[in-house]
């Protein structure tokens, strides 16, 4: 089961009401079989913009930002996603795959990116294998032709009989 | 008499001798030519190579997260909001890979404002100079 980051932004709500949509947030994760790993709260912070809270019509400035670290399958994601995004309290879910095997150390090829166009290999490589127009290909075509029949392939005056 | 002398004086003094460059790596390197160590040393590499740059993130070692929209939102024009190109933020192709993908992962999510730079963070220190790119275009 691949690990997931619920983050979900509240409405504001009271302290009452904010323990009730969280339980309420993580019953319905463990409902659909998720094992949750962590629960995080980021915060009273203020929201990149303002939304609009659901049914009340509120606006909403700043808010609760909590974190989930859940495991669950793909469909239960697929489920649960769309019974939290439905939610009255929450303003914005969203639930992020975190892929640890992703994390891989790649080299830094900011060297490679300050040499200059003719120097760097992918810049070789488009070169290698760049396509060629019709036209392109025909006069390419010609011009070896043209050498090739330039090129004598017999002496103009025979040579004399042994 | 006297020149003999002192001509017996200098042969004597200057004598030929085996000046060591390298000191540290000659013993190991230094081709096995019978009697004759005024033989050049010839180094594997050479010592004087720079060691390569690094691009800010991969220098620092931060690893970028969707959750610090404050570090992302320094990527993002303050007069666009759209994220700077590569031959601007001067990234290594692995790391603007990443970010362009923390930025999308953030804004989904919700953390950071789509369409502008939160103007918060609008005075937060430069990272880097949008009007003096290392290249004149990312595909240049």
């Amino acid at each position: 089961m691949p690990l997931y980051e619920v983050s979900m932004i509240t409405r504001s709500l009271s302290k009452a009401d904010l323990l009730k949509a969280l339980t309420r947030a993580g019953n319905t994760l463990l409902d659909h079989g998720a094992v949750i790993e962590k629960v995080e709260s980021l915060g009273h912070r203020d929201l990149p913009y303002k939304r609009i809270a659901k049914q009340t019509n509120e606006p909403v400035y700043a808010s609760n930002f909590f974190l989930f670290k859940a495991h669950m399958s793909r469909e239960a994601r697929q489920k649960t996603k769309s019974i939290l995004t439905h939610d009255l309290d929450t303003v914005q879910v969203d639930l992020i795959q975190v892929d640890p095997s992703k994390e891989q150390k790649v080299e830094c090829n900011l060297e490679e990116i300050l040499k200059s166009p003719a120097e760097r290999q992918a810049v070789a490589e488009l070169r290698e294998n760049q396509k060629m127009g019709h036209f392109t290909r025909q006069m390419i075509y010609k011009r070896t032709e043209k050498e090739w029949k330039s090129i004598p392939k017999s002496y103009p005056i025979a040579p004399p009989r042994p | 008499m006297l020149k003999s002398a002192s001509t017996l004086a200098r042969s004597l003094l200057i004598r030929p001798q085996a000046f060591r460059l390298c000191s540290s790596s000659s013993n190991s390197q230094s081709a096995p030519v019978a009697g004759s160590e005024d033989e050049p040393v010839v180094l594997e590499n050479n010592p004087y190579t720079k060691e390569p740059r690094k691009c800010l993130l991969c220098s620092t070692g931060i690893e970028l997260d969707y959750k610090n929209s404050r570090l992302l939102q320094q990527f993002v024009s303050t007069f666009s909001g759209r994220v700077y190109d590569r031959h601007i933020t001067g990234l290594c192709d692995e790391q603007q890979k990443k970010l362009i993908e923390a930025i999308a992962k953030s804004r989904r999510a919700g953390f950071m404002p789509i369409f502008v730079k939160d103007p918060k963070y609008a005075r937060d220190p430069k990272l880097f100079d949008p009007l003096k790119p290392i290249r004149p275009h990312s595909f240049a």
